[in-house]
């Protein structure tokens, strides 16, 4: 059995890297991740360490919080990462199993397969996460043996919940195909676990000190709704109820379980794949070429998780700045327009990621008769798009404090053009043909201080001479940028 | 109509094409035939303006490649020999795709997909992503986007691979109806009895130079054989070699 869940195993993670495009496209690198992650044993213990440092970070905060109450709560709060992550891999893992076929090769040969084979699978992934609270939970063990240990229960049933509620979630979601009725819910899932992954830092830090501070606050809420995970784990201080709360649980996900997956097996049995599930007919709608090129590439990426970390990444080092302005509640202009800057600043390390949305399908544009002009603007709008819109969102939400702010929406729009058009115009300087160029680390660190120069002009305009003639300088390089590129 | 005069294409020290001429006119097909390596695909894509020539002129629809390679894309469909395609891309996203890049009108382009899906007989695996689809089915969707524009010149490498025995047909029959309208078409390919067949004439390609051009009749005629694939075999002096290798295939297996 394990020979088999083994091989599975490689080929689900051999599927999932062909469909990154930053390692499939380099062969050394791709033999070496799938070194690592192809590996059942390897793949596992290699993101077990990586989630022990959470880990590690979990339990010091358990051990030092003083009171077990505040240590269960803790604890709690924890043991959302168990099944989000269940949750997340279950969905994404299966998606790729059921679409890529990983079961056909075995159905010529003369092995037993089952549900199981495919539940163990799926679950396999998120057994790091479950390792990744094991510190936390001996800290509470420490502090209190039954209450850990009913904790450890706890962590378990949790990972569980995730690992059934991704399979109804999956099972349910209709065709596997692009267009089916969930396809953006399973976007939405995928967006969801890449900002979880990357934030995760920060929000651990935060719901420490949070904890520690507004515990009396906590303490009835989690009470009041002890009966839904995860606040049901802070009830571990109570072993026994707590004991058959979790019996309660396994009670009714265990039914659902077995009957999910019998269905979702069945499915594969009866050779469900991607190809030619589901007739549809063709709609035409045309755009703009740079707008057809801006859309296919919010597509492709949305598809592709990988990327749109590499995309969405800058927003987490600007995220504690705006956070503290916030809950600091001192919205000047000068405070929101420092965190727009930042934002406008970072978007520049989009850059990498826009530019290898097309990997080796790159010669499909050769093809056509696309302009590299075309092709820059249509880059532009990628990588502009995030910070765009999360400076949009961030003037937005600061002018519900004070309405005067909704007057940085264009600074909001203008700055983080600025930075992506002068990355842009960077990387493309004296270039006439469609290409694209080499985003290594040390021109991304060139453009970071180009483009930090530009937008300190700006700033110092801004602060000296006043708003607008700051924005007639940001809009005017990108006006003039754009004029060049499209000669 | 495509002309190319003394076309030479180096990529460093390699010669890949080494000055050739031919012309196709319109409402021709032009068959390139030639061994692995010798420069078929080279020479359609800088036909496709892909690739630019290191010297000599090439004309297509009256542009000239090095000038304006835009335009030549514009009025020419090429289908390269592997499909390249945007995999995580469904077939209809990629239709719009090209269509909105090529600036079809919607009607037109729906009209085009709608009669081109139906006869490669694709219809249901327009809502998947191409990176799931057979080989087969994958030429196919390339063959398409290369058609909605309803290019003058079509250029199409090794483009009957992977189809079955009725898109083959469907194709062929499509290539002869563009002939009939006028449309200049290059085609390579490494069935012989296929240029035979569809070809009106074929220029031999080795080691990136033209060795032979004409008719089926006329290259029978020349290398005074029976059967092109003994014409191929002579003029690219791998007969006597051929008849070596098998023999000693013969005495060790
Ligand atoms: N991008 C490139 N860089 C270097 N050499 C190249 C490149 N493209 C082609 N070549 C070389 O040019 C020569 C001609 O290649 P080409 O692909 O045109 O051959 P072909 O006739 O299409 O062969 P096949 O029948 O195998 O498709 C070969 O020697 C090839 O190695
Ligand atoms: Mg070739």
């Amino acid at each position: 059995m394990f020979e088999i869940v083994k091989i599975l195993y490689r080929e689900l993670h051999y599927r999932r890297l062909k469909n990154n495009p930053q390692i499939a496209a380099d062969p050394k690198k791709f033999k070496e991740q799938l070194r690592k992650t192809g590996d059942i044993k390897r793949g596992i213990a290699f993101q077990s360490v990586a989630f022990l440092f959470f880990g590690l970070m979990m339990a010091g905060a358990v051990v030092t919080v003083g009171g077990d109450d505040r240590a269960a709560i803790l604890l709690a709060t924890y043991s959302l990462l168990p099944f989000i992550m269940a949750l997340y891999t279950t969905t994404v893992n299966a998606s790729y199993s059921v679409s890529m076929g990983i079961f056909e090769p075995l159905k010529p040969l003369p092995v037993r397969t089952g549900a199981e084979y495919l539940s163990l699978l799926l679950a396999l992934d998120c057994v790091p996460s479950v390792i990744a609270l094991l510190p936390a939970v001996v800290g509470m063990v420490h502090r209190n043996p039954l209450a850990g240990t009913v904790g450890m229960l706890w962590i378990l049933v949790g990972a569980f919940l995730g690992h059934v509620l991704g399979l109804v979630l999956f099972t349910f979601s209709g065709s596997s195909g692009v267009g089916g009725r969930l396809s953006g819910l399973r976007s939405l899932v995928r967006v969801v676990g890449v900002f979880l992954f990357v934030g995760m830092f920060y929000f651990l830090n935060y719901i420490q000190g949070y904890v520690n501070e507004h515990y009396e606050e906590l303490l009835p809420f989690f009470e009041r709704y002890s009966i839904a995970y995860p606040f049901s784990v802070a009830s571990i201080l109570e072993p026994l109820n707590s004991f058959l709360l979790a019996l309660g649980y396994l009670a009714v996900l265990v039914p659902v379980y077995a009957v999910t997956l019998r269905k979702l097996w069945r499915r594969i049995e009866e050779g469900f794949n991607a190809a030619g599930a589901g007739v549809s007919t063709f709609v035409a709608r045309t755009h703009h070429p740079v707008v057809a090129l801006a859309i296919k590439d919010f597509t492709i990426v949305l598809r592709k998780s990988a990327l749109l970390v590499g995309l969405v990444f800058p927003l987490f080092v600007v995220m504690p700045s705006a956070v503290k302005i916030f809950t600091s509640g001192q919205m000047g202009e000068w405070s929101v327009a420092s965190v727009l800057l930042t934002v406008a600043w970072m978007s520049s390390l989009g850059v990498d990621a826009a530019l290898k949305i097309d990997g080796r399908e790159f010669e499909v544009l050769r093809g056509l008769p696309v302009t590299l002009g075309q092709f820059i603007e249509g880059k532009l709008i990628i990588m502009s798009a995030v910070p765009v819109l999360s400076g949009v969102i961030i003037v937005v939400a600061a002018s519900f404090f004070s309405p005067f702010l909704l007057k940085l929406l264009p600074a909001a729009v203008v700055l983080p053009l600025t930075a992506s058009s002068l990355t842009l115009a960077f990387f493309y300087h004296g270039e006439r043909d469609l290409s694209v160029p080499e985003t290594g680390f040390g021109h991304v660190f060139i453009l970071m201080i180009l483009d930090g120069l530009v937008l300190g002009i700006v700033a110092v305009l801004w602060y000296f001479l006043g708003y607008p003639y700051a924005m007639v300088l940001a809009g005017g390089v990108v006006i003039a940028i754009l004029r060049s590129i499209s000669r | 109509m495509i002309e190319v005069e003394n076309l030479v294409k180096r990529f460093g020290s390699i010669v890949a094409v080494n000055g050739i001429s031919f012309r196709v006119n319109d409402g021709e097909i032009y068959g390139l035939l030639g061994p692995n390596g010798s420069g078929k695909s080279t020479t359609m894509k800088i036909l496709s303006g892909i690739l630019t020539p290191t010297s000599g002129r090439v004309l297509v629809g009256g542009v000239d490649v090095s000038r304006d390679p835009l335009r030549v894309k514009e009025i020419t469909g090429y289908v390269p020999e592997t499909p390249v395609l945007y995999e995580s891309l469904t077939p209809a996203e990629f239709f719009n795709f090209v269509g909105s890049v090529r600036r079809i009108p919607e009607e037109k382009l729906q009209e085009r997909v709608e009669t081109l899906v139906k006869a490669f007989g694709i219809e249901k695996y327009l809502g998947e992503m191409i990176g799931s689809l057979s080989f087969g089915t994958r030429q196919k969707v390339s063959l398409i986007s290369a058609m909605l524009h309803d290019p003058e010149v079509l250029i199409l490498d090794e483009s009957m691979n992977g189809l079955d025995p009725r898109s083959a047909r469907i194709l062929r029959e499509l290539l002869m109806d563009f002939r009939e309208e006028g449309k200049s078409i290059v085609f390579s390919t490494h069935v012989l009895a296929l240029a035979e067949t569809i070809c009106d004439r074929i220029g031999v390609i080795y080691n990136g130079e033209i060795i032979a051009e004409g008719t089926v009749k006329q290259l029978k005629e020349l290398a005074q054989e029976e059967s092109l694939e003994d014409v191929f075999l002579k003029l690219t002096e791998s007969q006597e070699e051929v008849a070596t290798i098998v023999q000693a295939l013969r005495e060790t297996l």
